[in-house]
């Protein structure tokens, strides 16, 4: 299979500057960051929220959501307006197509989780290890996001599938606090998986499990969802 | 005139059913081929199986003068296709849209103010593809689809649904890229198009080629054997293409009696009615 370079390039520059016209898909996107800004300018009492806490729920909010949302929505959209079907007979394939929709997620979150941080305001020594891990972490979630985005036929299905896979991915991690159960649970989503490996560098004690662990949860993930996505676009390719 | 498009007794069947049946046919290079058949006829599963969304089941598929599964993807930016569901990028303008299917096909920017001329669109080239009307869609989708000069063209349909102002401009389109070299493979309903436009024609019915020719031969071919006068007094006589239907005639002009004489072709309509007993 031969994949060009200029045309992912191509696609890539017309989808991030598409997300910028997409109001829904937009706002969706920066919820985070705008959640983090209100809850860091909010006191109770006269007490601030922690930044531990703060940049955990940033973190895991962002990317529990950001690729899931980019990808399948626009990919679906694409789909219901016949606009991926005439890409295709333009000569572009079904994996350049998906590569670039799957970099512009990545590059997004770059950017809102840099300003994540710089909101939280944490000490600057952590935000490389801190940019690292989350890039990381987008692998997994880049993928889910392209499976989804094969398996919706239109932006229905596509948020009917994106719901509870949001939920399963991000929301144990946020209510971890609650039981042993869900923290349990949380402990091998790969969005924990990402905040565990920032915390064993920070503070120990936020950290919820090894950092082996979390390391294998977050390989795993990769992998899996890479698998999948494979699978997938073997079995369905780009159109079904 | 070399051959860019063979098919040999090609066959597929969707749904068990024969959506196309032997057919065989070849385009020329240069040409512009219209496919003619009525709703369901498999007009539009035949251009699939020509730009490989479709796989045939048996028959052979020449183009380029090589075998349909030697064709390779960069064989493709040889090939436009304007297909019934072809669209753009509601968000974009026009001209973003078409710099973009330029960059995509790897053409220069120049490209694209020459296209939206010859399209009648560079006026109009600001505004979103979303707030176009069906016409300036239609024409946008097209200069799209042929951006990169392709030599081979499939439409499938471009002018249903169109308004009569708007189907004049996108033939003289056609005919303008046909001019500068576009061998062009067009579908369509509507039997005077394929009269005016297309070279030859080829008509389908329930997945079977029922005839193929240049319309004005098909016609001949489907002529009635008679000849209708119109006379003074108004009446109309018919006669036969005979020895005596010529006597008739030359009595009638030596009289000064003939308005006008007709040899009753068939038009394309008539051709199919004939030949499936079916309206079209
Ligand atoms: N995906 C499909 N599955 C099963 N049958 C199909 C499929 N697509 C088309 N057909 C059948 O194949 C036949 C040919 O359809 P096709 O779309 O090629 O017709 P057409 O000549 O393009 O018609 P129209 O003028 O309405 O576009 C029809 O009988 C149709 O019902
Ligand atoms: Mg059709």
């Amino acid at each position: 299979m031969n994949i060009s370079g200029r045309k992912i390039k191509t696609l890539y520059i017309k989808d991030f500057k598409d997300l910028f016209k997409n109001s829904s898909v937009l706002i969706g996107c920066l919820i985070p960051v705008l959640f983090i800004l209100l809850y860091k300018n909010m006191t109770f009492g006269n007490m601030h929220m922690p930044e531990e806490f703060l940049i955990k729920l940033g973190m895991v909010f962002n990317l529990g959501m950001v690729p899931l949302m980019i990808i399948s929505t626009t990919v679906a959209e694409e789909k219901e307006k016949n606009t991926m079907r005439t890409l295709m007979l333009s000569n572009v394939s079904g994996l350049e197509f998906f590569i670039s929709k799957m970099l512009v997620p990545v590059t997004f979150l770059v950017v809102s989780d840099a300003l994540i941080y710089l909101i939280v305001g944490m000490d600057m020594k952590y935000f490389p290890g801190f940019m690292i891990f989350n890039f990381l972490g987008s692998v997994s979630m880049v993928m889910i996001g392209g499976v989804i985005g094969i398996m919706a036929r239109d932006q229905m299905s596509a948020g009917v599938y994106q719901v509870p896979a949001m939920l399963i991915l991000f929301l144990p991690s946020v209510l971890s606090a609650v039981n042993e159960t869900i923290e349990k649970i949380a402990k091998c989503t790969p969005t924990e998986a990402v905040s565990n490996l920032f915390f064993s560098q920070v503070d120990k004690s936020f950290a919820s499990a090894g950092l082996f662990f979390s390391i294998a949860v977050l390989l795993l993930w990769s992998a899996a969802a890479t698998a999948v996505f494979a699978l997938m676009y073997r079995k369905k390719g780009v159109d079904n | 005139m070399e051959n860019l498009m063979q098919l040999k007794e090609v066959c597929l069947r969707l749904d068990s059913d024969f959506a196309i049946q032997n057919l065989t046919l070849e385009v020329k290079k240069g040409e512009i081929f219209g496919f003619l058949g009525p709703s369901g006829a498999g007009k539009t599963t035949t251009i699939k199986i020509l730009t490989k969304q479709l796989n045939r089941e048996s028959g052979e598929i020449m183009l380029f003068n090589k075998p349909i599964e030697q064709v390779v993807r960069d064989d493709y930016d040889r090939i436009g296709i304007l297909s019934d569901t072809s669209a753009l990028y509601e968000r974009m303008s026009i001209e973003e849209n078409l710099k973009f299917f330029a960059e995509i096909r790897n053409v220069g920017k120049g490209a694209v103010e020459e296209i939206l001329k010859r399209v009648g669109l560079y006026e109009q080239k600001k505004r979103p593809f979303k707030k176009c009307s069906r016409g300036m869609k239609q024409r946008a989708i097209l200069a799209a689809a042929v951006i990169h000069k392709p030599e081979l063209l499939f439409l499938d349909e471009p002018t249903s649904g169109l308004d009569p102002a708007v189907t004049l401009e996108i033939h003289k389109l056609l005919r303008d890229l046909n001019q500068s070299g576009t061998t062009i493979f067009l579908t369509t309903h509507n039997m005077e198009e394929a009269d005016k436009l297309c070279y030859r024609v080829g008509i389908i019915d329930r997945g079977r080629l029922i005839a193929c020719g240049a319309p004005q031969d098909l016609k001949l071919e489907f002529a009635r054997d008679e000849i209708e006068i119109l006379t003074k007094e108004k009446k109309t006589i018919t006669v036969s293409k005979n020895e005596e239907g010529a006597k008739k005639i030359q009595e009638l002009i030596a009289a000064g009696d003939c308005l006008t004489v007709h040899s009753q072709e068939p038009n394309l309509e008539e051709i199919f009615l004939q030949l499936t007993g079916r309206e079209f």
